[in-house]
């Protein structure tokens, strides 16, 4: 639980996005930045939904379209990408825009609500009102976790 | 207590000197005199000496009574009652113990003061005898190197005596390299000319004059300037290989006793530098094939003599630089390796088809197999059938390559490349699959033009092959190895005309890559450029991907992968 004394503590906060109709949101202390969309160099062998490399300040960087990942199909052109960790290293997500953080306490989160349950789904964490939107809270670093992203040529 | 500096320097020195007492033992002959001891005394005592330093007071006492051992040796060496190999025998294996205990200290320095010089002085003492009595005494007592520390001791409890009592703060040593004054020379004044061309640039930009002659010829010199001090930044690095042999004939020596057999060891090229780290990486590999050789390749004496061989087995350590980096060769005069005894095993061990054609050369590379092992008694020392592989494996993981040659009853040839260094190379970019790579110029023999060496289908449009100059060479597309993403590119025209000029065929540029005898020649669009590149590691998500071998950032700053060509060949012969 966040302590409501200590402004700095960001563990409650979360990033809210947008990809085509949906909202969504992650943890803040997951995405260590925001950055505009950069056009990505393909590399071959991988799934469709990893776009290429993209090299940040001398780091390279994979990109994944997140929207593809999870199954959105109306894309409107992405003016951002959200960069987090995963044990493999770094990935940006191209998503279609940020809208704000918030601060949330998970536990108020609808839990796993009438949603198929496999075992792909273990980035799902559950789905809160904000506002008067709906919006659908992901782990990011498990969006790819326990995958192989290569396809053998 | 003592920092983790401190250890690492002291660590370093012990190494070093305990390095120079091995040289000493080989380099000592019967017809020495005592005046040769020089040398060993001063390592002796060196060791004593940073031992006391460092604070290890127990080091320190035991390296004294040993100290007073090898006067006793030196002054009787000559004499009659010492034979010489016992001495160099008892010499080696008083070195080997120290050795141990340095590397007991660098993992945990607080076991400093269990160390225990009995069984070398049992040794010792066969030798040369027990010490004078009043020798004895003097040494055998405590003798405190830091007095004034143990009075200080008592004034203030804070202050930890180094001694017996002391608890020491576990610490680990840090990786110090040993560099030349000259070299760090060499990089302050790389960097002071650097920097006044810079404030010059600086100033010009100031004052709008960047575009003039003196401004342009700066920055010339500038990236000049630049790439000598990415060379000398890299030079501090590299270290002469002779540490790593002088290891390995230690090795050698030690083994070849402990089997009754007899070797020398030849080397040569131990001028020759390599990255610390590669050489490091290189210990275990070798110690793997000269522990082999000794055991499977060298004969016993009596087998020697009677085939003719001189009783004294020869092992040869060489090291050459070539065009592509360095190459580390390792060769015994022993019984060799048969490659259809290799080849049998193999397909009795279903590693390879028993269908599958293959040269003498090539049944003997299947050595590097996982689970293949010839020798048909599990010995003490090798044969356990692990081992080889994980010397090519070794050796791969550094971006090197190994090839093994043998004759029965001659010998065996181990030849390793090795780059000389690991993050900076020379590559060529290339265009395949609409996108840009980059080639490290040591996977390829060369770049030849498809122009000039027309290929032909064969076994009904299956393969192509070329004549390269009388030898036929099976041709791949580079992008038959690369799974376009999504959206290929579209595939550019291969002719092209100008105006209404005659049809001019575009170059069509190939890559002949090398896998052990076999050559491949891998097509792609075309050469883009050559450049210097720093590899970085692959991306954890790309590395499933063997034909990929790391990642760069190219001049525009594009990210680029770095193919593995050698793994394509590799793909490509093995799976045809």
């Amino acid at each position: 639980m966040a302590n409501p004394n200590n402004p700095d503590d960001s563990s409650d906060k979360y990033i809210v996005f947008q990809m085509g109709a949906e909202l969504f949101a992650a943890s803040l202390l997951e995405v260590r930045e925001v950055i505009e969309t950069q056009t990505p160099k393909p590399i071959p062998n991988m799934a469709p939904y990893f776009k290429g490399v993209i090299n940040i300040r001398g780091e390279i960087i994979g990109v994944i379209d997140l929207r593809e990942r999870l199954g959105i199909n109306d894309k409107s052109p992405s003016l951002c990408q959200l960069v987090f960790e995963t044990a493999s290293g770094p990935l940006a997500a191209i998503v279609d825009k940020v809208l704000s953080v918030i601060v949330m306490d998970i536990s108020t989160l609808e839990r796993r609500p009438n949603i198929s349950q496999g075992s792909d789904r273990a980035y799902f964490i559950g789905v809160g009102k904000v506002g008067e939107r709906i919006v659908t809270f992901i782990n990011l670093p498990k969006i790819v976790s326990g995958e192989s992203m290569t396809v053998s040529p | 207590m003592i920092d983790a500096e401190t250890l690492g320097v002291f660590i370093e020195d012990a190494f070093d000197v305990l390095g120079q007492w091995e040289k000493f033992c080989f380099d000592l002959k019967p017809t020495d005199n005592a005046d040769a001891f020089v040398v060993l005394m001063r390592c002796a005592h060196n060791l004593k000496g940073s031992a006391g330093l460092a604070g290890f007071d127990n080091l320190h006492n035991r390296m004294h009574v040993i100290e007073d051992y090898l006067l006793r040796i030196k002054d009787s060496y000559g004499s009659t009652e010492v034979s010489f190999n016992e001495v160099v025998t008892t010499l080696l294996e008083v070195e080997r113990e120290i050795r141990r205990w340095i590397l007991k200290l660098k993992d945990d320095p607080i076991t400093e003061k269990d160390i225990s010089s009995e069984s070398i002085e049992t040794a010792l003492k066969v030798l040369v005898g027990d010490l004078p009595a009043d020798l004895l005494t003097s040494s055998s007592e405590e003798r405190p190197v830091h007095e004034h520390n143990k009075e200080k001791a008592q004034r203030d409890p804070h202050f930890a005596p180094s001694g017996d009592n002391a608890r020491r703060e576990p610490a680990k040593a840090d990786d110090t390299l040993r560099v030349s004054a000259s070299k760090i020379d060499r990089l302050i004044q790389l960097v002071g000319e650097i920097s006044l061309n810079q404030s010059i640039l600086a100033r010009a930009a100031v004052e709008n004059t960047l575009e003039s002659r003196t401004s342009r010829t700066i920055i010339d010199l500038n990236s000049k300037l630049v790439q000598d001090l990415q060379d000398a930044t890299l030079a501090v690095r590299m270290i002469p290989v002779e540490g790593l042999f002088q290891k390995i004939e230690r090795m050698v020596r030690d083994t070849a006793m402990k089997l009754g057999k007899q070797v020398s060891v030849e080397r040569h090229g131990q001028e020759v530098t390599l990255d610390k780290l590669i050489v490091e990486s290189m210990v275990e590999p070798l110690i793997h094939i000269a522990r082999n050789a000794i055991d499977h390749g060298i004969e016993e004496i009596e087998v020697r003599r009677s085939s003719g061989k001189n009783a004294t087995g020869l092992i040869k350590l060489t090291a050459e630089n070539t065009s592509t980096g360095v190459s580390i060769i390792f060769e015994d005069d022993g019984k060799g390796i048969d490659g259809d005894r290799v080849y049998r095993k193999a397909v009795e061990k279903g590693l390879v088809d028993s269908g599958q054609e293959l040269t003498n050369n090539g049944k003997l590379q299947l050595i590097f197999l996982p689970g293949l092992s010839t020798a048909e008694k599990v010995t003490e020392l090798s044969g356990r059938g692990v081992g080889m592989d994980v010397v090519a494996a070794e050796v791969q993981r550094l971006a090197g390559q190994i090839e093994i040659q043998s004759v029965v009853g001659k010998g065996t040839r181990m030849h390793i490349s090795l780059p000389t260094n690991l993050s900076i190379i020379d590559a060529i970019v290339v265009r395949s699959v609409g996108g840009l790579y980059a080639v490290p110029n040591r996977d390829i023999v060369e770049v030849i033009d498809l122009r000039d060496f027309p290929p032909n289908s064969v076994d009904g449009d299956h393969e192509q092959v070329f004549d390269l100059r009388g030898r036929i060479i099976p041709l791949a597309e580079v992008d038959s190895f690369l799974k376009a993403p999504v959206t290929p590119q579209p595939q550019t025209p291969r002719e092209f005309r100008v105006n209404d000029a005659p049809l001019i065929e575009k170059p069509r540029p190939c890559l002949i890559v090398r896998h052990h005898d076999d050559l491949l020649g891998l097509s792609f669009d075309a050469v883009v450029g050559q450049q210097q590149v720093f590899v970085r590691p692959l991306l954890g998500h790309l590395s499933p991907v063997t034909f990929y071998s790391g990642t760069t950032i190219l001049s525009d700053g594009e990210p680029c992968i770095i193919l593995n060509l050698s793994e394509m060949a590799r793909r490509y012969f093995t799976s045809n």
